[in-house]
């Protein structure tokens, strides 16, 4: 099993798991949940809502204007829960690996040590 | 703080206006709220960059894939008419450049476009990477269709005994540019597949570069090669006017399908015994081309006895289009009269060919009966493939239109001799497959299933 989606898809997914959110709020949930990692630039939000809205992973869930400007909201449908599942997997089988393989090495370090005293 | 929407809406206008129309407000409203949250009054350089790659990429839309192909299509068909029919009559009016200029210019690069949008279009290539790709494809075609045109006059300066001209001695570095060009385009478009994967980024990288550099001549000589080139197009157009399939909801009750009509006993002997005339017939018609100057007192040499061959095989045809019809008409998916219309068609181009041949090696008394078989058969592929083309009435006569033209215009009947020879193996493998198919246990189909594809889609 490996990943699939890109970084800005993982994130935005993952900003849209458990409740909907319009562009800007997705945006800083991003910013804040991936500490920093991943930056969007609002044209690479837009452009990467349209691509996940077109493979079925988040749906728009109405529109709503708050102090005179627009706000859309998406949600995350079944498939994007989905391949946020799987995805989430991925990453965990590679890190159980990654973790057992380090352990592994603390070990062996540890006997060394032990053996030349 | 107050910030003006105005710089803001600007980057509105790198946009296409459907994409204005669906996310312009809420487009804007983010910017305008990051930039009061960082405390801007202008959109950054990022955001500026970011409109101009993403807008001008969605640009490249499958509306604008169709109107591209449906162009370079009409340009293929208008080469083919004037290549093929009307060359002497170009060659005197010093206008015999048109053709070349369509087939290794306008077309490969109409084509190019349209397929780099229906592509992106798909979310198969981003926005920022289908435009590069065009911005390196469109020049890289550009000088192949030089490169082409320089080595065709330095072939004929060469012919001629006459000093290469300038053009001539420039292809090596037109092919070079070309070339480099190309392998860059194509590159940045495997890797937009490679790179999904989990190699590393220098092997995918790697693995991009070499495989652009195998296939970059590949598709180059595809693109320009007017057969080729006009098929990648109408496949583009296909697509194009396909609809996006839209993600079902997981609730909805799937669709029931018709099983296909089982093929009746007695169709299955009736499509044997033509395939067993056609064997018959083309077994005569090959032996004849091959042999048929050693001994028919009809055959003066052997040009005579290959064109009654081919004559013989021509007509052997017509009960293979039968038996296949039959086959066709059994399995009830599309209304009798679009099976064997078409079929008729081509069953009467194939005897107008006949006719043809029966005045080899005369080519001026064959020319109008070639004319009039390609016309049909163009006439019969249109029809065979517009009711089965699932997409908008429209679009499936636009391209079931246009794939019959091609034929007729690129003289596709040219071929159909070479093809002929081809008849009693054909034969051979309907009289094989022919079978009568075992009864279905589970009778919740009907016995003969209505015609449930009957046309096109409504649009």
């Amino acid at each position: 099993m490996t990943p699939s989606l890109n970084l800005s898809s993982f994130w935005i997914l993952t900003a849209l798991a458990g409740q909907r959110r319009h562009g800007y709020e997705i945006l800083r949930e991003t910013a804040t949940a991936s500490g920093g990692r991943v930056s969007l630039k609002v044209t690479t939000l837009y452009a990467a809502l349209e691509r996940l809205e077109r493979e079925g992973l988040i749906r728009a869930d109405g529109e709503e204007i708050v102090n005179g400007r627009a706000r859309r909201y998406y949600r995350l449908t079944d498939e994007g829960a989905a391949a946020l599942t799987l995805e989430v997997e991925a990453l965990e089988v590679q890190a159980a690996v990654a973790r057992n393989r380090l352990s592994a090495q603390r070990q062996a370090i540890t006997v060394q040590q032990v053996v030349l005293g | 703080m107050s910030v003006s929407e105005a710089p803001f809406r600007r980057l509105l206008r790198w946009y296409p206006r459907a994409w204005r129309v669906s996310n312009g407000e809420v487009f804007v409203a983010t910017l305008v709220e990051a930039a009061e949250h960082d405390g801007r009054t202008t959109p950054t350089s990022a955001d500026i960059w970011g409109a101009v790659v993403h807008g001008t990429g969605a640009r490249l839309t499958a509306r604008l894939a169709l109107v591209l192909s449906i162009a370079a299509l009409s340009f293929s068909v208008f080469a083919g008419v004037i290549s093929v029919w009307a060359l002497g009559v170009l060659a005197g009016s010093g206008a015999a450049f048109v053709s070349p200029l369509l087939t290794i210019g306008v077309v490969p690069l109409l084509t190019a476009v349209a397929a780099v949008a229906v592509i992106r279009d798909r979310g198969l290539i981003g926005d920022g990477r289908a435009l590069v790709v065009v911005t390196l494809a469109a020049p890289a075609l550009v000088l192949a269709g030089l490169a082409a045109w320089s080595w065709a006059v330095g072939f004929d300066a060469a012919d001629a005994g006459t000093p290469a001209p300038f053009l001539a001695t420039a292809w090596l570095p037109l092919i070079g540019a070309a070339m480099v060009t190309g392998v860059a385009s194509l590159c940045l478009f495997i890797d937009s597949f490679v790179s999904r994967t989990q190699l590393s980024r220098v092997v995918c990288l790697s693995l991009s570069v070499v495989v652009s550099t195998v296939l970059t001549p590949l598709v180059g000589l595809a693109l320009l090669t007017p057969y080729i080139g006009a098929g990648i197009a109408l496949l583009t157009a296909v697509v194009a006017a396909t609809p996006r399939r839209t993600p079902l909801p997981a609730t909805t009750t799937p669709r029931i399908q018709s099983a296909p009509a089982a093929t009746t006993r007695s169709a299955v002997t009736m499509i044997r015994a033509l395939a067993l005339l056609t064997i018959v017939g083309g077994v005569l018609g090959v032996t004849y081309a091959l042999t048929g100057a050693y001994w028919s007192p009809g055959a003066e040499d052997g040009t005579s006895a290959m064109a009654q061959g081919i004559t013989l095989l021509l007509v052997a045809t017509i009960p293979l289009l039968a038996a296949f019809g039959v086959w066709a008409d059994g399995h009830g998916t599309h209304r009798p009269l679009h099976v064997w219309g078409p079929l008729t068609l081509l069953a009467g181009a194939l005897a107008l060919l006949a006719a043809a041949y029966t005045r080899a090696p005369n080519s001026d008394d064959m020319a109008p009966w070639f004319l009039a078989g390609s016309m049909l058969a163009g006439g019969a592929i249109s029809w065979w493939i517009t009711p089965r083309i699932r997409l908008p009435r429209v679009a499936a006569i636009t391209i079931g239109v246009f794939a019959g033209l091609l034929y007729a215009a690129f003289l596709g009947m040219m071929l159909t001799p070479l093809l002929a020879f081809t008849v009693p193996l054909l034969g051979i493998l309907l009289l094989i497959t022919a079978r009568t198919p075992k009864p279905i246990e589970n009778s919740s189909f009907p016995a003969k299933a209505p015609a449930t594809s009957e046309g096109p889609l409504p649009a």
